[in-house]
């Protein structure tokens, strides 16, 4: 959708690289406490998360867990019952009507009047943000949609009105943009686009608060995460954090009893059980040599150990369990 | 609120909606002009061939230009409004546009300076394109090109009047629009309230005293009681208020749809498309 980046592996360089200056830089979204009731039900409860300059920030959860009544509260389309919001700053909702002016959003689908073209559909947003017409021209280049541009929106593909809306999140050049599932009805090369695309975007500085069930994908363009289940935030850290989390091994021997029982003393290990044909350990940190000196120390034969790698999708399969849905379903409102 | 407007105006002109509506009342314009002209020289009773021969001349030509615009205006404005809003609900654009960050209450009266603008843009080239027909039947019968009186009182009153009570259903389809979220809302409700207006207003006066005179804070008795001015007579209900508290009654209607409609909008959460 941009220029060509490229391949970027998973817990990539350029995370890295963002996440070194985000200690000291400054925090573009805060809420505070942040609450919903819709007659007796509770939509959100208490949501404080911290979004700071540079942050690709995944804001995960099942359907129905709070999602999107966030993010329009955040936008100033729901009202919160309790809590705030504060925007580049602002606090009040006069304030945020101009911090609002700095920031691009999609909010889960794409918007558009079905009986303009993709180009007049982008002029109205221009008109309505104050851009210059002619940046009408870049943002449909920049989403590979310029050769299609005079097609009646109602005629574009999904992946097409997906392309237009982040075309037009990105018309005014804002330092904010806000993803709510950007990659619904994208296929798989689309996918890679708009997470290249997202990569592209931070690395120009932009901030970036991104919904999304794609965990894999959430996971390696992502520098904070939190997750929300039934309105509440029940983890949230930098996504480095929470991959390092769970030091967890998975080991064969030839006495699983015995190396059990060995392994329930060693003191920086805190959870053994049997696993298959072995045994799966959760050390408090890197273990894997001294596990292994351990054993073989005991006369115990080890023929396997490896690390399991912990995913963003096993922990949220973890902090969500029923309620999660199946990894990569389209979402509905949230 | 200009930059909305403008953005609000391109759609419009962009809309086949606008254009199948005004070629609805160009299509009206055209068959009143045809029938009449064709009554007056076709009809075997003289006085009524004269008097329709009369309406699709000039310079009455001008006047019937203007009723036979109007003949559907106001329905269509009501119908446009409702759709130019409703549609924001329904396609989920309202949102999106919120969240860029504009105010609501400019947001809401763009819409409808907009809509009104394009409504009375309109009636403009219809009564424009009438008075063309007017003077083009004029030529083909070789009759006088006569202006005088074609632009009179009464022409500017009957657009006046048209405007002026289309304004007050406008503003209350608005405020159902938004109140429902809804575009078949909006305009039900306005075509609904005409039907049970005119229902209401029959088993009023049927009623008499105190009853009938509740009569006089409908809609349409005051936009008669502009119409028909000073001449009473021709009213079912000789207590119609005078002209100036008929038209102080339906600009106030107006400005209290309006009011109610910003207030609502600007208070309530915006969800998701319906």
């Amino acid at each position: 959708m941009v220029q060509p980046m490229e391949t970027v592996p998973p817990g990539a360089p350029m995370m890295a690289q963002i996440a070194d200056d985000r200690d000291t830089a400054p925090v573009v979204l805060r809420t505070h406490g942040l609450r919903k009731h819709y007659g007796r039900v509770t939509a959100v409860q208490d949501v404080s998360i911290a979004v700071q300059q540079g942050d690709v920030f995944g804001f995960l959860g099942p359907n129905g867990s709070g999602k999107t009544t966030t993010v329009a509260m955040i936008l100033s389309l729901i009202e919160p019952t309790a809590g705030n919001v504060e925007l580049f700053g602002q606090t009040t909702r006069k304030g945020r009507y101009g911090a609002l002016r700095r920031v691009g959003s999609i909010i889960e689908s794409p918007a558009f009047y079905p009986f303009l073209s993709g180009r007049d559909n982008l002029r109205v947003v221009a008109r309505l943000r104050g851009v210059l017409m002619a940046r009408v021209a870049e943002a449909l280049d920049q989403v590979f949609l310029t050769d299609r541009a005079d097609r009646k929106y109602s005629a574009y593909s999904l992946g097409m009105k997906q392309r237009l809306a982040i075309g037009a999140a990105l018309l005014n050049d804002p330092e904010l943009l806000m993803f709510d599932e950007p990659t619904n009805g994208l296929d798989p090369e689309g996918m890679v686009e708009v997470r290249n695309l997202i990569l592209h975007l931070a690395s120009q500085g932009k901030t970036i608060f991104l919904c999304s069930h794609l965990l894999a994908e959430v996971q390696q363009v992502c520098t904070r995460v939190a997750f929300i289940n039934r309105g509440v935030i029940v983890k949230q850290g930098t996504t480095e954090d929470l991959l390092r989390t769970d030091n967890t091994h998975y080991l064969e021997v030839d006495d699983i009893p015995r190396a059990m029982d060995l392994l329930r003393q060693t003191a920086y290990i805190t959870e053994v059980r049997p696993e298959g044909g072995g045994v799966q350990i959760t050390c408090t940190g890197e273990c894997a040599a001294d596990v292994a000196a351990t054993l073989i120390g005991a006369g115990l034969r080890l023929s396997r150990l490896q690390p399991i790698e912990t995913s963003l999708e096993s922990i949220y399969l973890a902090l969500v369990g029923a309620d999660a849905q199946q990894p990569g379903t389209p979402t509905g409102r949230s | 609120m200009g930059s909305m407007i403008a953005a609000e105006l391109f759609k419009l002109r962009k809309r086949p909606m606008t254009w199948w509506m005004l070629g609805i009342m160009a299509a009206i314009t055209t068959l009143v002009f045809t029938v009449s002209y064709q009554i007056g020289h076709h009809s075997t009773n003289p006085s009524t061939a004269r008097s329709a021969l009369d309406n699709a001349l000039l310079p009455k030509g001008a006047r019937t230009a203007v009723s036979a615009g109007n003949a559907l205006w106001g329905t269509l404005t009501v119908i446009a409004i409702a759709v130019v809003v409703g549609n924001e609900f329904q396609y989920g654009t309202l949102r999106t546009q919120l969240a860029m960050g504009l105010r609501r209450i400019p947001y809401v009266l763009s819409k409808a300076i907009a809509v009104f603008l394009a409504a009375i843009i309109g009636l403009v080239i219809v009564v424009a394109f009438g008075v063309g027909l007017s003077v083009l039947l004029t030529a083909v019968d070789g009759a006088p090109m006569t202006w005088s009186g074609a632009f009179g009182q009464e022409f500017w009153q009957t657009l006046g009047v048209q405007a002026l009570g289309t304004a007050t259903r406008f503003a209350l389809a608005l405020f159902i629009t938004l109140l429902a979220r809804q575009v078949v809302a909006g305009v039900a409700v306005v075509l609904g309230y005409t039907i049970l207006e005119g229902t209401l207003t029959s088993l009023l006066t049927g009623f008499g005293g105190g009853w009938a005179k509740a009569v006089n804070f409908f809609l349409t008795p005051n936009q008669r009681a502009l119409a028909y001015g000073l001449d009473r007579s021709q009213n079912f209900n000789k207590a119609l208020f005078s002209v100036p508290v008929a038209a102080m009654l339906l600009i106030a209607y107006a400005i209290i749809f309006l009011i109610v409609s910003v207030v609502i909008f600007n208070r309530r959460d915006v969800k998701g498309a319906a």
